[in-house]
């Protein structure tokens, strides 16, 4: 139901509260129902007029009175002992027809009675000599009379003992045939027992569960729910059994504790709905009211009268009067499903309590009706479990929303970390690119491009020779070719950077008038060797065997790969002058053994007595 | 360096050039003209006309160059196979081409020229191809023994789709041991010296080697030709 719909003159109501309240009309209208009013019909019936008379000391009731009686109206301050004659006929049997028994019906008596038929005693109920007894007299009476008992004209004598304000009296009788009545009983032990025992195992119920929940959850919600409702099921105890445990005023000693516990455990759960923010001055107005009951029933008590409590009652519930309106307002400030529900149950508890207040201290026709506070206190009973319900559904809901925004954040840190991977691969490729652009430059540079510009100096000086000049071209070709050699190099193949130089060297080597020994076994792939290890190497070697060329003044070149254990030992030795360290090969071989470090190599230069020896050791696997 | 001297020869070899570079061509003209073995035929400097030329015209030998203005000589070589099997080809490559040169010798090719190699061992180099001798490089040999590896390695039975594997080559174990050394780096003489067989054998060996991938290869070329994007696939 929308704001919009169940606006009207008094303004918008808000839609939890026009659900709770069709609820609400829904469950009183169901209750009014099973408990409607049962009349019998055929030869049953009601008997209103009795002739009392005092048995104990004089309650000033004597004479004709109407029933139903209502003692602590009628006779206020007073206890006593009383005996009620009705009258009632039975009408004549037609001739043949068979015996038919009959009843008598009585809703509500008390406090002890003893019911007789024409002076034959039929059923009792209590302690009549003592009083105070523990008969608690809930049950509604129902005896059934031998038909031999009748008579045409008939007196039920009904005896009771009234107590000092215990709600004693007798309610209208009624007498017929067993058939037409059985209805009628039923529906007295349905309002006044059944329903009344179905309340005390909900209530009890809910406390359970309530104290599991907060056993579970520390939620101090459940706490005052569970002592709320254990506390309202034990006030109705007294509807199992109509012999209670305790006398009189024990009982409704423990009858009234029960209440001012369950008053006391519904503000704190009204408390607790609004997260402990009540005001303080209403915190304390409750407290004291609960505080004061004590003590009013014990005035009460020692003064031999009921006002003070009756009092107390009173501006107890003015309080919660004010307390549930005030309730009313704030849920409609901050609303909240909880806060209506318990406020709505607040409000028909109070109005019950209001009702039987009222019917029981001033309506003496009423005395027959069952009390409605025990109804309406179910209601809080069943907002507690919608409660809980709707915790449960607000948890899993939490639950799924922060499954989802996991999932969500998830999918983001993925899509987060995929991008950024994509961003580190381009960058690494950017770099890679750029690392081999470099390379490529720095051999074009240092290899063809510095024999090229050795090459036009030589022009430009005019003093070069021809085959000078050509040897310098021829070098920068050479240079040109390794490089793109290099390039095509499978990774870690030593055999091919080898037979790569010769195949572009072997005319230089040649005429330079060197003799070529090769000896080159098949080497095993260094898998670790990359395009740019590749590369060093090639260098490494190209400038040991331009060495030789240059300087060396050797016959022999002998070049030596073997492989031993898995390592690669490159040998290149000649037998020409040696090579002093100092001199200018000094530059180069640093620059060989640098690069040899590079790769994971080692250069040896070990001495001999004439010619060099260069000696590349490579690891099987890089160090 | 590796070649033998020229065998002597009654007529000149006729060789035909294909070359679109016209400074190259100019020096391989040179270089043909110079040497006594070879006479120059024709010279073109784009496929169609070499191509209609050889249709009408015998050659022993043509040298060509690949990437043309008009085509790839891949497609002249597979052509030539069919209208002049006797004419050998020489392709004239660039420095670093491996796969391009090795497509041309599974294509019918019998050797190949770098287009820096000197005029004077240019002639030489041509003129030694009619005497049985196959320019090779190492770089080239160890393509060559890893393409003999793959087929080795290809998996037995019917190849999947698109993955056709080079069909076997029938190597003797002579041919495998000259293509090893010479991936190693070591001259015909040393082979020869090594193997105990003469040069002329080993150069032979190397001959035979071409014709053996070219003959098993020949649909293998042409998938390798189309894979590298350098012809269109021959229509049936």
């Amino acid at each position: 139901m929308s704001d919009r719909t169940a606006s009207g003159a008094s303004g918008p109501i808000p839609g939890p509260a026009a659900v709770l309240l069709m609820a609400a009309i829904l469950l009183v209208a169901a209750l009014a129902w099973l408990a409607r009013p049962v009349t019998p019909g055929g030869d049953a019936q009601r008997l209103v007029r009795a002739e009392l008379v005092d048995r104990g000391p004089p309650s000033g009731l004597a004479g004709a009175r109407n029933l139903p009686l209502h003692w602590d109206l009628q006779a206020p301050g007073k206890s006593g002992v009383a005996e009620l004659r009705l009258r009632f006929d039975r009408p004549a049997r037609a001739e043949g027809t068979p015996p038919e028994p009959w009843a008598v019906v009585v809703p509500r008596l008390g406090n002890a009675w003893t019911i007789d038929i024409n002076g034959h005693p039929l059923a009792s109920g209590g302690e009549l000599e003592r009083a105070n007894d523990a008969w608690a007299a809930r049950r509604p009476v129902w005896v059934v009379v031998p038909d031999f008992l009748l008579q045409p004209d008939n007196e039920l004598r009904v005896r009771l003992r009234a107590d000092l304000g215990r709600r004693a009296g007798l309610s209208a009788v009624w007498v017929g045939p067993a058939a037409e009545l059985q209805a009628l009983w039923q529906r007295e032990e349905w309002v006044r027992i059944t329903l009344p025992q179905a309340v005390t195992v909900l209530s009890l119920l809910v406390a359970g569960l309530s104290a599991l929940l907060w056993l579970q959850q520390r939620d101090s919600l459940y706490a005052w729910a569970a002592v709320g409702e254990t506390a309202w099921g034990l006030r109705l105890i007294d509807t199992w059994w109509e012999q209670t445990w305790l006398d009189w005023p024990g009982a409704v000693a423990l009858t009234l504790v029960l209440f001012w516990v369950w008053t006391a455990a519904l503000y704190r759960m009204i408390a607790s709905l609004w997260d402990n923010q009540r005001p303080r001055s209403e915190a304390r107005a409750v407290a004291a009211v609960v505080l004061a009951g004590p003590l009013l029933l014990a005035v009460s008590w020692v003064a031999g009268r009921s006002q003070p409590l009756v009092l107390w009652m009173l501006a107890s519930l003015t309080l919660w009067m004010v307390l549930a309106a005030r309730l009313w307002w704030d849920c409609r400030r901050q609303p909240s499903w909880p806060r209506w529900l318990v406020t709505l149950a607040l409000t028909l508890c109070v109005a019950a309590i209001t009702r039987d207040l009222v019917a029981g201290r001033s309506m003496v026709e009423l005395y027959e009706e069952s009390a409605w506070n025990k109804y309406a206190g179910v209601t809080l009973a069943l907002a507690v479990l919608v409660i809980v319900s709707l915790r449960f559904k607000q948890a899993r809901e939490q639950l799924v929303q922060l499954n989802h925004s996991i999932g969500e954040r998830l999918a983001a840190r993925e899509a987060e970390l995929n991008q950024r991977h994509a961003e580190l691969t381009a960058l690494a490729q950017a770099k890679a690119a750029a690392e081999e652009r470099s390379r490529i430059l720095r051999d074009m540079h240092d290899g063809a491009g510095a024999h090229l510009i050795a090459a036009i100096k030589q022009v430009e000086s005019g003093q070069a020779q021809r085959g000078e000049l050509l040897g310098t071209l021829q070098e920068s070709l050479d240079q040109l070719r390794l490089s793109i050699d290099a390039m095509n190099l499978p990774p870690g193949d030593v055999n091919a950077l080898l037979s790569s130089l010769r195949y572009r060297l072997g005319r230089r080597i040649e005429a330079a008038g060197l003799r070529l020994q090769w000896r080159v076994e098949e080497l095993p792939l260094l898998v670790y060797l990359q395009a740019a290890d590749m590369r060093h190497l090639q260098f490494i070697l190209l400038e040991a065997i331009s060495n030789v060329i240059q300087h060396a003044r050797a016959s022999r070149l002998t070049v030596r790969a073997t492989a031993d254990n898995g390592d690669v030992l490159l040998e290149l030795e000649d037998d020409g002058c040696g090579s002093d360290p100092t001199s200018t090969g000094g530059n180069g071989r640093r620059s060989m053994t640098e690069r040899a470090a590079l790769v994971g190599a080692r250069c040896e230069y070990p001495p001999r007595e004439n010619g060099t020896l260069v000696r590349l050791i490579l690891p099987r696997v890089r160090p | 360096m590796n070649t033998p001297p020229s065998p002597v020869h009654a007529e000149p070899w006729r060789v035909v050039l294909l070359e679109d570079d016209e400074r190259l061509r100019g020096y391989f003209e040179r270089s043909i003209c110079d040497h006594p073995a070879l006479a120059l035929q024709a010279s073109f400097s784009r496929l169609r006309d070499a191509q209609s030329w050889l249709e009408t015209h015998p050659a022993d030998i043509l040298l060509t160059d690949l990437a043309l203005p008009d085509g790839h000589g891949l497609e002249l070589i597979y052509r030539l196979r069919r209208l002049q099997p006797a004419c050998e080809v020489l392709v004239i490559s660039v420095l670093g081409d491996e796969d391009t040169v090795l497509a041309c010798v599974e294509a019918g090719a019998v050797g190949y020229i770098h287009k820096d190699a000197a005029p004077a061992d240019m002639g030489r180099t041509i003129a030694d191809v009619k005497g049985g001798a196959s320019p090779i490089s190492p770089m080239l040999a160890r393509r060559l023994l890893e393409r003999l590896r793959q087929v080795d390695l290809a998996p037995e039975g019917r190849p999947g789709p698109g993955t056709a594997p080079p069909p076997p080559v029938p190597l003797t174990p002579r041919e495998h041991d000259v293509l090893r050394l010479i991936a190693r780096g070591y001259t015909y003489a040393e082979i020869a010296e090594q193997e105990g067989i003469t040069r002329h054998t080993v150069q032979m060996h190397i001959k035979n080697l071409y014709g053996k991938l070219s003959v098993h290869s020949r649909g293998q070329a042409v998938y390798e030709a189309s894979r590298l994007g350098l012809v269109e696939p021959p229509r049936p």
